[in-house]
């Protein structure tokens, strides 16, 4: 009989057990596999990346508007920054015009709302709506820092960051959280109604909109009670469980309404984000705090 | 078995399956093929028992490392275990029936590849859900998760009929040598 050393004899039986007390250890006591998975990282990307790189090339990602010029697309992202910036000004104004009445006289009230950004590419996806990006290590870039492309378009929020990579949990991700929003009803903005949206796990978000009694029936831009006109209306964020500098920040435009047969007074919709396949953006933009909030340890 | 051939393998078929991840998408966001079953079936179909085993535990641990789970906390966690566990159950199950199998058949990887993805996911699947039963830190839904798999499992033959192709051109390059007995003719060596 052939007779091996008792390591590898047992070696085979101590795996199992190890990795059986690995897959029901609770999660606080297996942070330090981070680091091997970091590593792993570092050794795929090398591979991965050439391939996303050769496929991307091979099968262009879907774009917003496929007949437009670079100089087109440029502008259009520069009026969509600028639409979010405005939308931004004006919730925060009317934020603040309402603590202000509530709030006594000397409260620090106005929170910062610098933010830097950070251009990085993403090296490839992971199962579940999870994207993989070479983010090296950037000064702020903690758990939760919010992530964008398109210059407005939301992406997600950063799930993990290791020394070389991080990793972004997309807002079209199953295991998403719910987020609240907003659907604008007219141009302007000015008219708006609130809405969850919970990710469907097919790219789009769904959600439902109460039918409001505070439609302005004067404003052109709306056709009040016209739940069809909804289709097409975009969709942004305004979740307190975000950063302020995150609010207002594009989700998406509404592709189709449902009726809802249980809820007559609620309306369903259908989100798609401005970017049709959110696993396959070439690069994403990290909305970081300011550096001196970073190298004092605050978060985005 | 030629290690270094098979970490080569290993790499490409890891960089394939996490780059061709959305372009290969089924829809709903959670079936898409498997590139890493294909070859974890394709070593123990042919391999020595012993290596067979330890590729399928090494592929498996690397699928744990690069599969994050979502947290509750909107952190996620590395769950190193479930996927070594499963595919290990699975190189076990195709170890056990690979002497009555026509081996040099791609569709015998085919159909292996698929039956050998069932049995790793059921694995995967009952280790996260009996680990999610107490405070449920992970983001975890095993209905949706059995649905998306067993669907994934299945077009885990389609990429095993392709990937079938460069594996058996490059059979000899793995350098296998396993003597396995079979139970309709001759042992294969």
């Amino acid at each position: 009989m052939h007779h091996q050393p008792v390591i590898v004899r047992w070696s085979m039986p101590i795996a199992i057990i190890v990795l059986v007390v690995l897959s029901l250890a609770p999660v606080r006591w297996i942070g330090w596999t981070g680091w091997f998975a970091a590593q792993a990282r570092v050794v795929i990307s090398p591979i991965a990346h050439p391939i996303t790189i050769a496929i991307d090339t091979i099968i262009p990602p879907p774009i917003s508007d496929p007949q437009a010029t670079q100089r087109e697309r440029t502008l259009a992202d520069e009026r969509d920054r600028l639409r979010t910036e405005l939308l931004q000004i004006r919730e925060e104004n009317h934020r603040l015009s309402t603590l202000i009445d509530k709030f006594t006289r000397g409260t620090q009230i106005i929170p910062n709302l610098d933010v830097r950004q950070v251009h990085r590419p993403r090296i490839s996806s992971l199962v579940g709506g999870l994207i993989i990006i070479r983010s090296g290590e950037i000064p702020g870039l903690t758990q939760g820092a919010v992530v964008v492309a398109d210059a407005v378009q939301l992406l997600g929020k950063v799930s993990r960051v290791d020394k070389r990579t991080s990793t972004v949990e997309l807002i079209t991700a199953r295991s998403a959280q719910p987020i609240l929003a907003v659907v604008l009803l007219n141009k302007s903005g000015s008219i708006q109604v609130p809405c969850l949206l919970k990710a469907v796990g097919d790219g789009t978000l769904k959600g439902e909109v109460a039918r409001t009694v505070s439609d302005d029936p004067n404003d052109p831009d709306l056709q009040t009670n016209a739940w069809d006109q909804l289709v097409g209306k975009e969709v942004r964020l305004l979740d307190s469980q975000w950063p302020a500098h995150a609010q207002m920040l594009m989700i998406g435009t509404i592709e189709r309404v449902e009726r809802n047969d249980a809820q007559p007074l609620r309306t369903r919709i259908i989100v798609r984000p401005t970017i049709a396949d959110l696993r396959r953006v070439p690069e994403v933009i990290f909305r970081l705090p300011p550096i001196e909030h970073a190298d004092s340890g605050g978060g985005s | 078995m030629n290690w270094f051939v098979f970490a080569i393998a290993a790499w490409i078929t890891f960089g394939l399956e996490l780059a061709l991840l959305p372009i290969l998408d089924a829809g709903s966001g959670g079936v898409h093929p498997s590139m890493v079953i294909p070859l974890m079936a394709f070593a123990a179909l042919y391999a020595p028992q012993k290596q067979a085993l330890w590729a399928a535990i090494i592929l498996g641990i690397i699928m744990d490392l690069l599969a994050p789970m979502p947290m509750t906390t909107g952190g996620s966690a590395i769950i190193v275990g479930p996927h070594a566990l499963g595919y290990l159950l699975a190189a076990h199950f195709i170890l056990a029936i690979r002497g009555a199998l026509i081996r040099r058949n791609p569709l015998t990887l085919v159909i292996i590849s698929i039956a050998a993805s069932m049995i790793a996911q059921v694995v995967v699947i009952a280790i996260f859900t009996i680990r999610n039963m107490g405070t449920n830190p992970l983001i975890w839904d095993a209905s949706a998760q059995l649905v998306d798999q067993s669907f994934s499992s299945l077009y885990t033959g389609l990429s095993a009929l392709v990937l079938s192709v460069a594996f058996f051109a490059l059979a000899p390059t793995f350098g296998f040598h396993s003597s396995v007995p079979t139970r309709f003719a001759r042992t294969i060596k």
